[in-house]
């Protein structure tokens, strides 16, 4: 175990090491003092859905307090995404095939297997960069801004937050507004909503163009101290979105009314019918947040519970919590448990019947995105925090996360019965982090 | 060999005086009173181990304290730490060649009503406090110095 | 309903907030990074990715407070 770990940390150094080449910087100049006052923090994210996706995140901020102490933060995250995803379609007792989004090509799900598209290989460049400025003595603005970019997405965004300090700094008061603009780009382009995928042997059906989407959002706290030991924060956010919500890659099954198999199209060439999903052009989310950080003998306990809601009958809670045992003045274990629920959006559906299909009983909206969903979702994790023989502060930590749904909802017809109607999603995630 | 073990004994001394000429570290008061130091400045700066920018305002303590203590200027650093131990540990790390005083409980900090750490507050000749500096910034250097000179013109007088 | 009852209930805590504290130079502890609202933000900053990317929720939490409180 301790060879493994020296091999990893290995591997690790000389990554950040030709990363650092890259900037200019040496970690030879490293001090506690940062390189040239900046404070420095590299990590890398592996994040593993056996079978499922992967992806491998480096990632690398840098922050510098200045004379006037203004601060000025940098932060560059690459995010190389491969694997297989789940398509929306359910998994039935046949062998199905479904077309590529480019309209090139095929993959196929076996009899009793969900289908996953495995299309999935893409790079994300994301940079983000912030300034803290004083007003006075007890106001300071943060502004933020980031722009990132992936094969099919584009985000770019700014946010300002105002932060006042009361009661000698017992109460801080925070009001932020941020803002995104996002411009979608599908691969193989936008299917008509609600629309059939249709066989990769017939034109296609799909418009090459792009859309957009402007989300908003405040987001209003008070922090307060309570005692020497114990730190609590109440934020209530509100956000708005406006435009293109879809999951362009996104289908729902439409099944037979008695035996629930997959029902032929009606246009198509593919075995099954697959229409794609169609959400609202617009979300209105609010979530209220609190969170306590308790100072006890030595160690210090992180506890927090978000409650989330919105006007697509999402509704969640969200409770967190770390324990930091500090072992020393130099390490520390910290385990984590995270709970999640999720009750579903309105117009989520594991699959629609061919009567629902053909005079579109169920609404305007549909989605069989997992995502949106009744599910849970835990989380249990271990960090280990040491310093470094250079007096360096590194970590590391390890998480598994399995979501969880109803695999055999009350509403499954027929052949659906023994169907997994909402198989349970396990992933892995490790992440090493070195501060200079 | 007599005069050899002289001339290394004489070496010896020279080098202890030497060196506690030139590395003047803290001197922990066990009492504060201001009375003594009449016709003196004082500026009195709380600290704290855990104060980020007392850690930043050390050096330039230090260079004030050499600059004008010939004028009559006396820094005395008043420690709020509740444990001595952190406190000597950060002089380790940030020395302080002026004098030092623990105050544990805050018994002087809630008496001078800080409200900010660090505080300083700098008290004239007659043992008044005439400026009061919360917070230490380093763009603000030069305005801590004049409040500093001001009083100092004043003893010449 | 509920809801109001939660934001009610915060709201109360917050305005009996102005005699809660410590002075100015008790904030020892506070002070620890192992105290910092966000500790670790590196952390925070890859969950919320995950976590957005495979839930229906997304932040909520904001920043600011505790700490030293100097300068």
């Amino acid at each position: 175990m301790d060879n493994k770990f020296q091999k990893i940390t290995g591997l690790i150094t000389s990554a950040t090491g030709s990363l650092l080449a890259a900037t200019g910087a040496h970690a030879s100049e490293a001090t506690s003092e940062g390189i040239a006052g900046w404070d420095v923090d590299v990590a890398v994210l592996i994040y593993s859905e056996p079978d499922r996706v992967s992806a491998l995140e480096p990632a690398i901020s840098a922050k510098k307090t200045y004379d006037d102490e203004s601060i000025l933060s940098f932060k560059l995250v690459l995010d190389s995404l491969t694997g297989a995803s789940h398509n929306g379609a359910t998994a039935t007792d046949t062998a199905q095939t479904f077309t590529r989004p480019s309209g090139n090509g095929s993959y196929s799900a076996d009899a009793g297997e969900t289908p996953l598209d495995d299309t999935f290989k893409d790079t994300r460049v994301s940079f983000t960069a912030g300034y803290e400025m004083p007003v006075d003595r007890m106001n300071r603005v943060v502004f933020g801004g980031n722009v990132s970019n992936e094969y099919d997405f584009f985000s770019v965004g700014g946010s300002a937050t105002w932060l006042k300090d009361i009661n000698q700094r017992n109460t801080t008061l925070s009001a932020g507004f941020s803002f995104e603009y996002d411009t979608i780009k599908p691969v193989g382009g936008f299917a008509d909503p609600l629309s059939e995928m249709r066989g990769n042997d017939q034109s296609t059906n799909k418009e090459d163009t792009t859309d957009n989407r402007v989300m908003s959002e405040v987001l209003l706290g008070v922090t307060q101290v309570v005692d020497r030991n114990t730190l609590v924060q109440f934020n209530y956010g509100f956000a708005l979105s406006d435009g293109y919500h879809n999951d362009p890659y996104k289908v729902i099954s439409v099944v037979d009314d008695t035996t629930g198999e997959t029902v032929a199209p009606t246009t198509s060439t593919l075995a099954g019918r697959y229409i794609y999903e169609n959400r609202p052009d617009s979300r209105n989310k609010q979530s209220l947040f609190g969170k306590v950080k308790r100072y006890l003998s030595g160690d210090v306990l992180d506890a927090s519970y978000r409650y989330m809601w919105d006007d697509w009958d999402v509704v969640s809670h969200t409770i967190d919590m770390r324990y930091r045992w500090n072992m020393s003045g130099t390490q520390y274990l910290e385990p984590h448990v995270r709970y999640y629920s999720q009750q579903a959006a309105e117009f989520y559906r594991h699959s629609i019947t061919e009567t629902e299909a053909n005079s579109q009983s169920y609404g305007e909206y549909l989605s069989a995105d997992y995502r949106l969903g009744d599910m849970v979702g835990t989380t249990l994790g271990i960090k280990w925090g040491f310093v470094t023989s250079g007096g360096h502060k590194s970590s590391v930590r390890l998480e598994y996360y399995k979501q969880t749904g109803d695999s055999s909802p009350s509403d499954a017809i027929g052949i659906q019965k023994t169907q997994d109607l909402y198989p349970d999603v396990d992933a892995f995630i490790f992440q090493y982090n070195y501060e200079f | 060999m007599k005069l050899q073990r002289l001339i290394l004994s004489a070496a010896a001394v020279m080098a202890f005086a030497l060196s506690a000429a030139t590395t003047q570290a803290e001197t922990w008061l066990n009492s504060l009173d201001l009375n003594q130091y009449k016709n003196k400045v004082v500026y009195l700066d709380f600290w704290a181990s855990w104060c980020g920018p007392c850690r930043k305002s050390f050096p330039w303590l230090n260079s004030v304290e050499k600059k004008y203590a010939a004028d009559g200027l006396v820094v005395i650093g008043v420690n709020v730490d509740n444990d001595l131990e952190n406190a000597k540990t950060f002089l380790k790390e940030v020395p302080a060649e002026f004098k030092v005083f623990s105050d544990p409980d805050g018994q002087l900090a809630d008496q001078y009503k800080l409200i900010g750490m660090p505080s300083s507050f700098v008290i004239d000749g007659n043992g008044e406090v005439r400026h009061r500096h919360v917070g230490f910034k380093k763009a603000s250097v030069a305005a801590y110095e004049d409040s500093i000179v001001e009083l100092l013109q004043e003893l010449k007088r | 309903m509920k809801r109001l009852i939660l934001l009610s209930l915060i709201i109360a805590a917050v305005t009996g907030c102005s005699e809660m504290g410590v002075k100015p130079w008790q904030r020892d502890i506070l002070a620890r990074d192992d105290m910092a609202l966000q500790s670790d933000p590196m952390d925070a900053a890859f969950d919320d990715h995950i976590y957005f990317s495979k839930e229906a929720s997304s932040g909520g939490q904001s920043f600011g407070g505790g700490g030293c409180g100097c300068n």
